[in-house]
């Protein structure tokens, strides 16, 4: 779908995009992330062929000369209403008006925008504009959509109601670029996150990769600073909050439920419980919480539990042909990643809809597991 | 007298009054508008050293005063060049000029605000850069400009009284005539309100009217 090889725009030495290769498949959702100034919007910008580039490609196929591209400052027609707004691009280039309007007219039904159709946009709030502007994008007949930070200045609950809307896009099969600093989101819809340092792709991997299994110390905590300003991401430091967090989570959870584990290697977990896992386990086990693991190596520990507890410890190994390096846990709607470093660390993601998506996976490891 | 009496005995110089500030605001549109619109899109989209020039040129008409700089044009100016130019057309230069410097002003000031990222989304779009001007920038930049463009030419007409000190028959100069020989400045100078009603009423229905319709700031 978009081929891009060896793209550099430069703006001075330093400053610009160097050297960038990836592909995108059709109906693939890459997340670009990075830290301000490290290109993401220099990068969305060339591939939307606003900034020129100084050296290599950028291809589309089925390309008609446009894509949808959305910044993050509101790029909607000040003069026009929303349904103009929608309009104005197609019927310019010489689409019938009144098919034009019909089609935009069921489109903004379909996202519950109808009834703003002959509304100036200055009447918009912040999240209503961001979203008629993707919907403006969507009209272009494009099938690639690239988004620039699009839910920077908006509030969490209108930020909520635009990465919905995109989500639903993404169901409709559009490929889409993607800019954010919303780990949550990221997490749910990218395929791939790609991260930028200084103009340059310095990681390109799978999400659940990315953010689970990191070992670059520097993009480690980037990702924990954007999940600390996430709001449906919570951090816990330290071996303090560390134990605290998995006590209190042996109280939450409801009896016989499950806790499924992916990824897990060895009795790394148990250290940093310290003299509180017999208190964590003996909650377990009274409620009758189930630990359901694929692991890569089991412990010492992990073969006493399944031969003492064989009900509450299911676990299986990890088929070797299988590259799924990601640690997570998933339990209701909840998924939670550890960092085992000095100073442990968990990640927290509330959303049920990542909580899913994860737990299918889980099972699809499961049965492949022995 | 009364003030029927007054208008019914001096219609004609009232009359002559009255269409000689109507042309001389006429030529000062005329003058500024066009002139300073076109100045104003090559400083703002074109040409740095012209936009240096405009501002330039607006802070020397901010700190010069128009009536010394009427006078100035007036008489040192056409003495040093040894030419005499009809007082309205001295009125017209330098109000016009004047116009034009605050036209290219306003228009120069307001593309430089006016988003990139409007053109960006058309481009994206695939609308061309002809496309862009006409559907999106023209529209947005005169919906911008228009209501302020329409006070400053109020003022200019205002100022149109300035030329009467340089012996141009306009309203003022008339009123002041009539005055001289009917001694009745409570009547003449209350049919001057009047008049300048007349004339500058139309102009802020407009405005209003121009600043509620397009009543826009930048989505």
């Amino acid at each position: 779908m978009l081929n891009v090889v060896n793209v550099t725009k430069r703006y001075c030495e330093t400053k610009g995009i160097f050297n960038i290769s990836f592909k995108v498949g059709e109906g693939e959702i890459i997340c670009l992330l990075g830290k301000s100034g490290s290109g993401k919007s220099t990068l969305l910008k060339t591939l939307a062929r606003i900034e020129e580039i100084n050296e290599g490609s950028i291809t589309y196929t089925n390309d008609e000369g446009h894509v949808g591209y959305v910044a993050q400052e509101y790029t909607l027609w000040p003069h026009l209403n929303v349904l103009d707004n929608l309009t104005l691009a197609p019927t310019v280039r010489g689409a019938h008006k009144k098919k034009v309007q019909q089609e935009a007219l069921r489109l903004l039904e379909r996202f519950d925008l109808v009834e703003y159709a002959q509304t100036p946009v200055q009447e918009l709030s912040g999240g209503q504009r961001q979203r008629v502007a993707i919907l403006r994008a969507v009209m272009n007949k494009s099938k690639v959509l690239l988004l620039d930070e699009i839910t920077s200045a908006l509030d969490p609950e209108l930020t909520k109601s635009v990465l919905d809307l995109i989500r639903a896009l993404s169901k409709d099969g559009y490929t889409m670029v993607i800019s954010t600093h919303h780990m949550s989101f990221a997490l749910s819809i990218a395929d791939r996150i790609m991260f930028l340092k200084d103009g340059r792709v310095i990681q390109d991997r799978a999400s659940a990769e990315f953010f689970f299994a990191q070992e670059d110390p520097e993009i480690k905590s980037f990702i924990l600073d954007i999940a600390k300003k996430d709001e449906e991401i919570e951090v816990f430091r330290g071996k303090e909050q560390y134990q605290a967090y998995h006590l209190g989570l042996m109280r939450r959870l409801p009896c016989g439920s499950t806790i499924y584990i992916a990824g897990a290697v060895g009795d790394r977990w148990y250290a940093p419980m310290g003299d509180f896992y017999e208190q964590y386990e003996e909650t377990r086990l009274k409620k009758g919480i189930t630990w359901k693991m694929v692991m890569y190596e089991q412990g010492e520990i992990d073969l006493r539990l399944m031969k003492d507890y064989p009900k509450y410890n299911q676990f299986r190994k990890m088929p070797e042909d299988v590259q799924n390096p990601a640690n997570y846990n998933v339990c209701g709607d909840t998924v939670i990643t550890q960092i085992f470093d000095e100073e442990p660390t968990i990640i927290q993601i509330k959303n049920q809809k990542i909580a899913d998506t994860y737990k299918r996976f889980f099972e699809e490891l499961w049965r492949s597991a022995k | 007298m009364s003030m029927l009496e007054i208008i019914v005995e001096y219609k004609f110089l009232f009359l002559q009054g009255f269409l000689t500030t109507l042309e001389l605001i006429l030529a000062i549109i005329l003058v500024g508008v066009p002139f300073g619109t076109l100045l104003g899109i090559l400083g703002g989209r074109y040409s740095r050293s012209i936009a240096k020039c405009v501002r330039g040129l607006k802070f020397l008409t901010k700190v010069t005063p128009v009536l010394v700089l009427l006078f100035w044009l007036h008489y040192p100016l056409q003495a040093l060049l040894h030419i005499v130019i009809d007082p309205f057309w001295t009125t017209v230069i330098a109000l016009g000029g004047i116009n034009m410097i605050a036209t290219a002003f306003i228009v120069q000031s307001e593309l430089e605000l006016l988003p990139r990222s409007y053109r960006d989304a058309g481009k994206t779009l695939g609308l061309s850069k002809k496309q862009i001007v006409q559907n999106i920038e023209l529209p947005i930049l005169l919906r911008r400009i228009a209501p302020t463009i329409g006070l400053h030419q109020a003022t200019m007409l205002e100022y149109t009284l300035f030329a009467s000190l340089i012996s141009v028959p306009e309203l003022f100069r008339v009123a002041q005539t009539i005055n001289s020989m009917v001694y009745d400045p409570v009547a003449v100078y209350s049919l001057l309100v009047i008049f300048f009603f007349i004339l500058l009423a139309p102009f802020h229905v407009l405005i209003s009217f121009l600043q509620s319709r397009y009543k826009m700031i930048y989505a």
